[in-house]
């Protein structure tokens, strides 16, 4: 099927069903490791088949249509996965409820190129991990090193692609009974690392070898100070409280009422 | 005044109310997101009717949405159960939830639940846990808004089930609308108000310096705890010490993650 015609049908079939995207998500703070914890409820089915059925227990299974059409060996489903720039993905869990005799619930983080006109499309896996057969409710983890970044080189060319991420999970198809493989969702582990350096010091006196060298060219890389004057960062003066004041309003856009 | 704003001065009151005929409604936001703003100031989150989606499959000549951008249920026979995704950082307390909701439909009504998800592990199954309400609306009398105060905090691992285990949770609202065949019942969408807290202290200090005691030591746990700052030394935080400006850089940039460039 061409994508127009199954976009098409898609549209039709999501005025019913809304399935729900998360954009962004509420975040902590810190490099210690946190939590992305994505849901059964903000995956939406990937192909048009049926439905998804949203259980009682929170899980998400198929939804089998009255005529059975041609049968699919997977059903995809997928939710976006938005991070901040830079974010280090250390693991991927997946909540599953596999009591299938023979395939696997499979969750997976993929990026996709976002094409430029006369370019050829990609994707890439990332890396995912799959439940065992007939085990019932079980956690399964993967260890992952990935940064996630905006701009990657999603089809390995050599030139930077526009990338967004999203987590796939396939639901095995072997009979029609709704039951008999769900998930529940996707468990990310992450943290917030500090960039890199860059390849020339902003600061004269803030040379490479200062201790401080790299979080510093991170606050001036994103704007929230531009030194002490004369192409200085003066690091060992000390803070008054009125600069206090101005980093953490400008670093945290502080503080529009609603 | 707004219409959240008039709701906020009853709920400041600790009143549970449901306002008819408000006005306008104010659009259903198609967001399933938190507002990701700073500071420990009350914010809010609009999730639009379009954010929802139905629990099981219904045909589509039962919803409609052509209205006013309210969902509409019409069918008589079966609850439509709705539930949209809502994500807050962890520790988020939840001050209050409102349900914006159109009825001129006599007996029917809406009924507005926050649920906790518990993904199973691999020694317990799910379960689904409300932690919210239910808050059910019934006035047949057009556009309205009910509220109720939570004060229930986020958190997306804790033992919910008091197993001594913490699980995975994740959260929905979840809206259940029932139909009488007459007039008309319609979501509009469901406004979150809430807040970030800073951690609670651990009960031993991590700094010889910083005890208990010390009028700073929730807030200075709080950066030790997410690795924000390791100390001035092995065992000391020296919270009396000037802070230099290059010090300050590295806590901004630690905390924020600072700065990947596109």
């Amino acid at each position: 099927m061409k994508p127009s015609k199954a976009l098409a049908r898609a549209v039709l079939l999501g005025a019913v069903l809304a399935p729900v995207t998360s954009t962004a998500r509420g975040q902590s703070y810190g490099p210690e490791a946190q939590r992305l914890t994505i849901g059964a409820a903000e995956f939406q089915l990937m192909v048009t088949y049926g439905g998804l059925f949203l259980g009682y227990d929170g899980y998400i299974s198929i939804h089998p249509p009255a005529e059975s059409p041609s049968s699919p060996t997977t059903v995809p489903f997928v939710a976006p996965v938005s991070l901040p720039e830079g974010a280090a993905i250390d693991e991927l869990c997946l909540y599953a409820n596999d009591t299938d005799l023979l395939d696997e619930v499979r969750a997976s983080l993929v990026a996709v190129k976002l094409v430029p006109p006369g370019e050829d499309d990609a994707q890439r896996d990332l890396g995912g991990v799959s439940s065992d057969a007939q085990a019932g409710y079980r956690r399964y983890c993967v260890d992952m090193a990935e940064v996630l970044r905006g701009r990657i080189d999603v089809d390995e060319d050599g030139i930077l692609d526009n990338a967004a991420y999203y987590v796939k999970t396939t639901l095995p198809f072997s009979s029609n009974d709704p039951e008999f493989a769900s998930f529940g969702g996707v468990r990310i582990t992450w943290r917030r690392p500090v960039s890199p350096m860059p390849s020339a010091p902003t600061f004269a006196d803030v040379p490479d070898s200062h201790p401080f060298s790299q979080f510093i060219e991170a606050l001036a890389a994103s704007g929230i100070t531009g030194g002490c004057g004369s192409g200085n960062f003066c690091p060992d003066n000390p803070l008054t409280r009125g600069q206090m004041a101005a980093f953490l309003s400008k670093a945290l856009g502080l503080h529009w009422p609603n | 005044m707004s219409t959240i704003q008039k709701v906020s001065a009853l709920l400041a009151a600790g009143v549970w109310v449901s306002v008819a005929a408000v006005g306008q409604p104010q659009g259903a936001a198609a967001r399933a997101v938190a507002a990701d703003a700073f500071g420990p100031d009350n914010q809010e989150v609009n999730i639009g009717a379009t954010a929802f989606q139905h629990l099981n499959n219904i045909s589509a000549y039962e919803i409609d949405w052509t209205v006013d951008g309210y969902l509409s249920y019409t069918d008589e026979a079966f609850i439509g159960v709705f539930v949209a995704p809502l994500n807050l950082p962890a520790g988020a307390e939840i001050i209050s939830i409102c349900t914006h909701f159109f009825d001129t439909a006599p007996g029917a009504k809406v009924t507005t639940y926050l649920d906790a998800v518990k993904l199973a592990d691999d020694t317990t199954g799910p379960a689904v846990i409300p932690v919210w309400g239910p808050v059910e609306n019934d006035i047949d009398s057009g556009y309205g808004v009910a509220c109720y105060a939570s004060g229930y905090t986020f958190r997306q691992w804790a033992d919910i089930d008091g197993d001594g285990n913490g699980e995975s949770l994740v959260h929905r609202l979840r809206v259940e609308m029932t139909e009488s065949g007459e007039g008309r019942l319609a979501l509009g969408g469901v406004n979150v108000v809430w807040r970030r807290q800073v951690s609670p202290p651990p009960s031993s200090p991590s700094f010889a310096d910083v005890p208990v005691d010390h009028p700073f030591f929730q807030w200075i746990e709080a950066l030790k705890a997410s690795d924000i700052t390791a100390g001035c030394s092995e065992v000391n935080f020296c919270p009396n010490a000037p802070l230099t400006r290059g010090q300050m850089a590295v806590f901004l940039a630690k905390a924020l993650g600072l700065h990947w460039a596109f």
